[in-house]
């Protein structure tokens, strides 16, 4: 299989780029809210729809600096966490995760090094999978 | 090799000026503030930013990634850290 990439930006600068490695590992940038002419759904659903049954796992890579922009994923395991959720729980609630399930990937894992405390994580890794059978 | 299906084919007047610049040791914000400069988007407009380093440098997504989270902040020697590395590695693909 092929590196494969799939890139669509609408002239406001939202839109999303997916990047398929050769392994079926899936990592992509998605931009959309109000300010975007089209949905954050929308253009998961097109990008799933275009690399089609070669995706084997979605990672996802959720960062938050102290200045930075928002960050849907992890805005959402902090809020959560700053609630009492536990972390295994909360990272099944994010945006990603519920985009990612509509295509029958339902397992999450963390995967490599967590920065951070619950409420105020920094870093977050996922590796998003289907239920092996 | 690769294979891409975009609607958003980056300028390559852009392109060989990032690459120019990269060679005479520009910083990430000097790369990005061309982008935006030549693109007239505005300075929130991430992807077209990583797209553009994707294309220039031939990085990978998840090797553009960490532009996001810096963009708007200040910690310009992190970054530089991460991506000038990347590029220089990056030259021979």
């Amino acid at each position: 299989m092929l590196e494969s990439k799939f890139v669509w930006i609408t002239p406001e600068g939202k839109g999303i780029i997916g990047s398929l490695d050769e392994n079926g590992l899936l990592t992509f940038a998605v931009e959309a809210g109000p300010a975007s002419s089209i949905r954050g759904a929308e253009l998961f659903d097109r990008m799933m729809k275009h690399f089609g049954h070669e995706v084997r796992a979605i990672q996802g890579v959720w960062r938050k600096s102290n200045q930075g922009r928002p960050s849907t994923n992890i805005d959402k395991v902090n809020e959560l966490t700053r609630q009492g959720m536990l972390l295994e729980d909360a990272i099944l609630k994010p945006w990603t995760v519920t985009q990612a399930k509509k295509w029958g990937f339902d397992q999450v894992h963390v995967i490599g090094l967590i920065e951070g405390i619950p409420g105020a994580y920094t870093k977050i890794d996922v590796l998003i999978e289907k239920q092996k059978p | 090799m690769s294979q891409t299906l975009t609607n958003a084919d980056a300028k390559p007047e852009v392109i060989q000026e990032l690459r120019n610049l990269a060679d005479c040791g520009a910083t990430v914000r000097q790369l990005v503030a061309v982008i935006q400069t030549r693109t007239g988007l505005k300075e929130d407009a991430i992807l077209p930013v990583l797209w553009y380093f994707m294309n220039a440098f031939s990085l990978t997504l998840p090797e553009v990634l960490p532009i996001r989270e810096w963009l708007e902040t200040r910690e310009d020697k992190d970054i530089d850290s991460i991506i000038l590395p990347a590029i220089e590695k990056a030259r021979g693909r």
